[in-house]
């Protein structure tokens, strides 16, 4: 079993501090407002830890300045084993691809004469990176696995719901597969079942690309609900998630495993045969098993030992995307194996 | 076509199939389509949804706070004895305050912000009650003590934004019942809040509620504080009324799918944690194009066991299934409780 | 906010200084010789020398800025040692050698006439821009909105000069419903005073109705959308206690700050329109002294007119924090 239990973050007795400065006719310093006063963390890659708290008791001010949005006044800040406590802003720059943050309010973090095209682009033209195939398929990539329609690539923000306007964002912070996302509140301002929707991507991007978050948030619920553990899924091979606790991060098992693990939600069809089997993130490329062994499974949640090829969604081709999903249609509404358009 | 059976008194507010439509550019936006209810004095109706479903605007068009010259609005509103929609808008406006009050989402900028909080409630008070200025002036610190804030003879002078979103909150609360009013519409109250404010001023809520025999109308989209707080509740989906029911009775038998899907998504703590969320798929509908059938049948993932495919070309009358449950759904009745047992099964102690 | 206005105050002075500096230069230090221009036609090499010496021109630049500053306080005495002293009294702005009198006389009596040129132009753009600004946003996207926003743009457009001529010539020349333009001063004939006025006043509130009626119009429908607007309703307010009292006190701000700046700068001189009519105001002189090539009183004048609008910026952010609480100025 390999695993790679490596340190994202580091926050060392940070501290920030606001000045007060009096009114008199040559203003001085007189006080501080002492948003952060003294916090240390640890994050490890892959992991998820919250942050909670109540509205005005810094956390908010913590997550950005963990990110060096904010110049702190004093503590240490390590990202990846660098300091970036004392960097300066052009220092700061290669390490944005490093880390990211979305932010709470859909509705003002987009610029609004921007086209979303353009705000998901943004990131690779600011750090000059070319992926194989050209930037804007890049785009559309994205555009696809956090759920939006591509062909929506120019049209503005103004035009997309609370949650889709959410999923920019969050495509936007993983575009360059940043190792340590900041989510400051991500999902209080969408409405319940969005919320649900939103939680779901960003645990089925933490599978996917192993990104470490802190995640920051004043309603204990959704905390427990967001991602945590960490898996990781590569092309062509399945994994086996973890039950259940909160894993040690960065432990991943490769093996070639089968499904395991029932939909959520269970399409009984009319022939009634069997409902179809994903685990989070993964797809069944052949057709269904027998009735008799699936539910068995469903009840044991275990492995079974027929050998079916579970491929992460993601990692097939588009083509192959397409195809597999017009095949097995029925059978993937409703699973959570697909993103929610 | 009020088809709850009175268990109480009579109802001091009831409404009877009302539409808003506003006609815009795009088309005609049927942003409340024949939605009735009623709600009775000392009594908490709760009315649910999420953005679109059309329950801010139900609580507009019952204070008569819908411009006529922009929208259309049709039906029958009961406030006591008088009927508000064919009434004149100067009528109205002097039941507004008076009989009927509201308070809104974000007490920011809910607040006039260059104005001071008892200068706002003193206007309040005497748009409808002839006081003195001075009278009036005691009448506002009174008000600001009932609703808890410390130290209200100071507090009268000071402007919004040097008061806490709890606070601007109950001041809002205040300004609202200063003219004891038989209904109070709170239009998602706490959802601006923390969580730890929120409590409070629900019970504050409450507490002035039972003190005056308030109706209350509490319109949210957190079905946690609809549990504690209301009698009845009504769920509203797309600009209609979708499913209705006394709160235990929601909670523990939901009926329509959207219920069940708004109680599924709703993260809990004692759930297991790596339970993925059962989110509604799909987004909540434009209210320009309605379709044709179920409003809800876009994004029902029970639809296909409904026979003739009656989903989506005919919408769903609004059938009670026991006395006082209303539920609009083509579903048979014994499908709607087998899949919401099914569902909730789970929720409730099962591992997954 | 007392230190914030007493900084301000340090700041207007320090502003003030500079200024001295700068409208010294420009006109006691340009090339070309201020001591020519101060005879005319009838000029010799003597007379040129001799009101250099009197004139102070021959001495150095930095004793000559001296003079010129202490004479706004202390005043002033040009060519103490001849026979005919001039004496200029405090606060000496200079003494205009063309004219023979004390720049500060000059202004003094120019400044009244250009004040109620100003004040009641200012009134009757403030009452008919606001209230027709609110009467467009009221009838926001219908034929009233659109009627009014029209006349506006017409009014935008007219020249002051044309303007001005076109009343000239239809209401006192033609239709003679108006004698001729001669000003007197309120307190003394008060009828001739308004008959004299209304005109001017009409061809300055025309073009600056137009801008505030707009500007009345958008604040009013930003507003309107507001949420204390809605609470307002709510409350049973009427209509019209709604629309002034909260959505326009709030979107004030903007029109408050443009409204006291143009002020300002009106009360500095409006050339075109005194010119029209006839009007002795700061504007006439300005235009005077420049023909006249008088640079004592050029000076004088750039002098009030700077300050009035540097006083003005303060006045205006001051009232920053007198129209919104929420500005905590300094």
């Amino acid at each position: 079993m390999t695993g790679h239990r490596r340190e994202i973050l580091r926050v060392t007795d940070l501290r920030m501090y606001f000045p007060v400065r009096s009114r008199g006719i040559f203003p001085r310093v007189v006080g501080q407002v002492k948003a952060v006063d003294g916090i240390s963390l640890s994050l490890d890659a892959g992991a998820t830890l919250g942050l909670v708290g109540e509205s005005g008791c810094g956390k908010t001010t913590a997550g950005r300045t963990i990110l060096r949005l904010l110049r702190p006044t004093s503590g240490k800040i390590e990202l990846d084993g660098q300091d970036i406590t004392k960097l300066s802003s052009s220092a700061l720059v290669p390490l944005r691809r490093k880390a990211q943050i979305i932010f709470q309010d859909p509705y003002n973090a987009l610029n609004p004469r921007h086209t979303v095209g353009a705000i998901i682009e943004a990131p690779f033209r600011i750090q000059g990176v070319k992926p194989p195939g050209g930037v804007r398929s890049a785009v559309h990539d994205l555009m696809e696995r956090v759920g939006l329609n591509p062909e929506h690539y120019n049209r503005y923000p103004n035009e997309f719901s609370g949650g889709q306007r959410q999923r920019i964002g969050i495509a936007r912070a993983i575009a360059l597969r940043p190792e340590l996302i900041v989510c400051d509140e991500p999902v209080s301002a969408l409405d319940v079942s969005i919320q649900a929707q939103i939680l779901n991507l960003l645990r089925d991007l933490q599978d996917e690309f192993g990104v470490a978050y802190l995640f920051i948030a004043h309603d204990l619920a959704v905390v427990r609900r967001s991602p945590s553990g960490s898996r990781s899924c590569t092309s062509g091979t399945s994994w086996r998630p973890r039950r259940g606790r909160s894993s040690t991060p960065g432990r991943s098992t490769r093996t070639p495993t089968p499904c395991s693990r029932p939909c959520r939600s269970q399409i009984p069809s009319s022939s009634g045969s069997a409902p179809g089997f994903c685990s989070r993130g993964t797809f069944q490329a052949r057709s269904t098993r027998r009735a008799g062994a699936s539910s068995a499974l469903a009840a044991s949640g275990r492995r079974s030992a027929a050998p079916s090829r579970c491929r992460c969604w993601w990692s097939l081709r588009p083509a192959t995307r397409s195809r597999a999903t017009s095949r097995a249609q029925a059978r993937l509404r409703g699973c959570d194996c697909r993103p929610p358009v | 076509m009020r088809q709850d059976v009175s268990r109480k008194p009579e109802p001091y507010l009831s409404v009877s199939d009302l539409v808003v439509r506003f006609p815009t550019e795009d088309g005609i936006v049927h942003a409340v389509e024949g939605v009735s209810l009623s709600v009775a004095r000392g009594k908490t109706l709760a009315i649910v949804g999420e953005s679109g479903s059309g329950k801010s605007v139900t609580a507009q068009a019952i204070m008569g706070l819908i411009d006529r010259k922009a929208a259309s609005v049709s039906g029958e509103v009961w406030l006591d004895d008088e009927e508000l929609v064919a009434m004149p808008d100067d009528a109205v406006r002097r039941l507004r305050g008076l009989k009927m009050a509201m308070i809104f989402q974000d007490p920011m900028s809910s607040l006039h912000p260059f104005y001071r909080v008892g200068a706002q409630l003193i206007e309040a008070a005497l748009v409808h009650q002839s006081l003195s200025k001075s009278d009036a002036r005691g009448l506002a610190i009174e008000m600001l003590r009932r609703v808890g804030i410390p130290g209200p003879e100071r507090r009268v002078d000071d402007y919004p934004h040097q008061l806490s979103g709890g606070m601007r909150q109950r001041v809002m609360i205040a300004m609202a019942l200063i003219n004891s009013p038989a209904l109070l519409i709170a239009d998602e109250p706490t959802t601006a809040l923390d969580v730890t404010v929120q409590a409070q001023i629900l019970e504050l809520i409450t507490t002035l509620q039972a003190a005056s025999d308030t109706a209350v109308i509490l319109i949210t989209h957190d079905l946690g504080i609809v549990a504690d707080v209301a009698d009845d509740v009504v769920v509203m989906y797309g600009g209609r009324l979708v499913e209705a029911a006394p709160t235990q009775r929601l909670y523990y038998h939901p009926e329509m799918p959207y219920t069940l899907g708004l109680l599924t998504s709703v993260p809990r703590m004692d759930r297991e944690r790596a339970d993925r969320l059962d989110p509604i798929p799909g987004n909540p509908p434009s209210a320009i194009n309605l379709p044709a059938g179920c409003v809800f049948f876009p994004r029902c993932t029970y639809s296909d066991r409904v026979p003739d495919g009656a989903c989506a070309s005919r919408n769903p009358d609004l059938i009670a299934t026991e006395p006082g449950h209303l539920v609009r759904c083509h579903l048979p009745s014994e499908e709607r409780r087998q899949i919401a047992n099914n569902v909730l099964g789970s929720l409730v102690g099962g591992p997954g | 906010m007392a230190g914030y206005i007493v900084r301000r105050v340090l700041q207007m002075f320090l502003l003030m200084f500079l200024l001295s500096i700068v409208v010294f230069f420009l006109f006691n230090l340009l090339p070309g010789d201020p001591a020519r221009l101060t005879c005319g036609k009838a000029c010799t090499p003597e007379i040129i020398e001799a009101n250099r010496h009197r004139l102070g021109l021959d001495e150095p630049p930095l004793t000559q800025y001296v003079k010129f500053v202490s004479a706004i306080f202390v005043g002033r005495t040009f060519s103490p040692d001849s026979p005919a002293p001039i004496i200029c009294d405090a606060p000496c702005l200079g003494y205009s050698f063309n004219r023979h009198e004390q720049v500060m006389t000059l202004i003094t009596q120019a400044a009244p006439v250009t004040f109620w040129l100003a004040i009641g132009a200012f009134i009757l753009w403030i009452t008919a821009g606001i209230s027709l600004g609110i009467f467009a946003a009221l009838n926001h996207g219908r034929w009233p909105d659109r009627l009014v926003m029209t006349i506006s743009l017409i009014g935008y457009s007219l020249p002051a000069f044309f303007l001005g001529l076109l009343l000239i010539f239809f209401v006192i020349i033609k239709w003679q419903m108006l004698p001729f333009p001669a000003y007197v001063s309120p307190f003394d004939n008060p009828v001739q005073f308004l008959q004299t006025m209304i005109l001017p006043w009409i061809v300055l509130a025309t073009l600056n109705t137009a801008f505030y009626m707009r500007l009345t119009r958008n604040q009013v429908l930003e507003t309107f959308g507001d949420d204390y607007v809605r609470t307002a309703r709510a409350k049973g307010l009427p209509e019209r206690t709604v629309v002034v009292k909260h959505a326009l006190r709030a979107g004030l701000t903007p029109i408050v700050t443009a409204a006291g700046l143009d002020l300002a700068v009106l009360l500095g001189g409006a050339i075109i329109s005194e010119n029209i009519f006839s009007l002795p105001g700061l504007g006439a002189l300005a235009v005077n002294s420049v023909t006249d090539s008088d640079l004592p009183l050029i000076a004088g004048i750039t002098l009030v007119t700077a300050s009035i609008i540097i006083v003005a910026n303060l006045v205006v952010d001051l009232l920053y924090a007198v129209v919104d609480p929420r500005v905590r100025l300094g």
